[in-house]
């Protein structure tokens, strides 16, 4: 599964919502990665690929943190 | 009971404000964006959703509409944020004591100085005046959209121009332009507005909008409920500016007042409202005893936003609004926090009673106040 680690809570549900415009699936959680405490974008869209994912994110100014 | 004190706060709010504010006070009940259970989550989205609102409403992005408790919070992180050792300001001779209050004492921590230019009817002249009083060293123009006594506009646009050509950071002091006047992130580099003045939100809220071009440093750090790990304040928006748990209701609820006046559009709120500021002077200046401070008419009302200053002759401003208050009419008397306002109208010893109507006024109860006025 694709996941995104953002920092923001704004710009994950930036990205969720961005990302479900587009079609693709995704669930967006808190988690506590190498920052500290911060979120994570689940892709749970089995089509979706990491290319793509960080287009769309980079096109609304988020920056792609795939892991 | 008529209320026209909506420069100092509009009421009533619309209903779904009302609504909207006692729902987020049960049902966004967890603290937003710190914790990963449902309900933290879920009143999190719903203090996007209003974030988003705002943002598009300003022509903004989310990450950079920022909350704030109210205008005068807003002018001190734009103020102080852009201060830098020996910096100099810009200011209007028309601001309000929540722009010019941290301007001076910016100017002053940082020694640096700041130049006051003078508001003219005439845009040209304005504009000059404050090219005028730019210098090399100078960090920022603060401005009002427009006075909060007398509610003359400043020239925005020509101003905002004026910044960018020189290379300075526009602030705009929205608090009695926002939700009426046509403002946008085109419009300044940083806005400044009140949340519960013409956006129609609950007290206790206000926005930074910025186009993130000029960094701010912080006035408050805090926690974030991010980038946890680090003792350094994050250098990403909204969280740089959002230390401490938000005013979540009031945020949220801010979002339902947006949503009215987008859906009424500012246009026809400013149009309506100045029709009963046109009613009210065409009256008020024929009654005798009646000292207008400024005219809003058919022709010069482009230049207006919703506010006019009046006095009795026969009585101080504190004692005419008293009377008024007496009658069920609600304005406000004295200096509004603007002094430097009333001294360019020459009412600084006296101050004035301020008539400023909001969306939900009619010609009824401005009719009505013209009897009182009459009377008294």
């Amino acid at each position: 599964m694709i996941t995104v680690n953002i920092k923001s809570f704004t710009a994950a549900q930036k990205a969720l919502k961005f990302l479900q415009k587009h079609g693709i699936r995704c669930v967006l959680e808190r988690s506590l990665g190498k920052g500290g405490c911060g979120f994570m974008l689940k892709i749970t869209d089995k089509n979706a690929n990491k290319a793509e994912v960080c287009a769309l994110l980079n096109s609304v100014g988020v920056p792609c943190g795939l892991s | 009971m008529v209320y026209l004190d909506n420069a100092a706060t509009t009421y009533p709010k619309p209903q779904n404000v009302y609504r909207t504010w006692q729902s987020a006070m049960s049902v966004c009940g967890a603290n937003p964006g710190r914790s990963g259970h449902e309900f933290s989550m879920k009143t999190a989205e719903a203090v996007y959703k209003s974030r988003e609102i705002c943002a598009d409403f300003f022509g903004a992005s989310p990450e950079n509409t920022i909350f704030t408790l109210n205008c005068t919070h807003a002018l001190n992180f734009a103020v102080k944020g852009i201060a830098r050792r020996g910096c100099h300001f810009v200011v209007s001779d028309m601001e309000h004591n929540a722009a010019i209050r941290p301007v001076y004492s910016a100017a002053k921590a940082m020694d640096g100085a700041c130049t006051m230019f003078e508001v003219e009817f005439d845009t040209e002249q304005t504009v000059l005046n404050a090219e005028r009083a730019i210098t090399p060293h100078t960090a920022a123009l603060v401005c009002t959209a427009a006075s909060n006594v007398i509610g003359l506009r400043t020239p925005v646009n020509e101003l905002a121009d004026l910044c960018r050509k020189r290379g300075v950071c526009f602030i705009l002091d929205a608090a009695q332009g926002a939700g009426t006047l046509p403002l946008t992130s085109e419009n300044a580099d940083i806005i400044c507005a009140a949340g519960h003045k013409g956006l129609y939100g609950p007290m206790g809220t206000g926005l930074m909008i910025t186009n993130g071009k000029y960094p701010l440093s912080t006035i408050i750090e805090g926690g974030t409920g991010s980038a946890s790990e680090s003792i350094v304040q994050p250098d990403f928006t909204p969280d740089r500016f959002e230390s401490g748990t938000i005013n979540t209701a009031g945020v949220v609820a801010l979002g339902a007042g947006v949503d009215f006046v987008t859906r009424k559009t500012p246009k026809a709120i400013l149009e309506h409202e100045l029709s009963l500021c046109e009613l009210f002077c065409s009256a008020a200046e024929r009654i005798d005893g009646i000292i207008l401070h400024n005219r809003i008419t058919p022709q010069n009302k482009n230049r207006y936003a919703p506010v006019v200053s009046f006095n009795f002759e026969r009585y101080g401003s504190e004692e005419g609004a008293r009377l008024l208050s007496e009658h069920g009419f609600y304005m406000r008397g004295g200096l509004h926090c603007a002094p430097l306002a009333h001294k360019k109208i020459g009412t600084i010893k006296g101050g004035t009673i301020r008539f400023s109507p909001s969306a939900f006024n009619n010609f009824r109860e401005v009719e009505r106040l013209i009897d009182v006025l009459r009377k008294i």
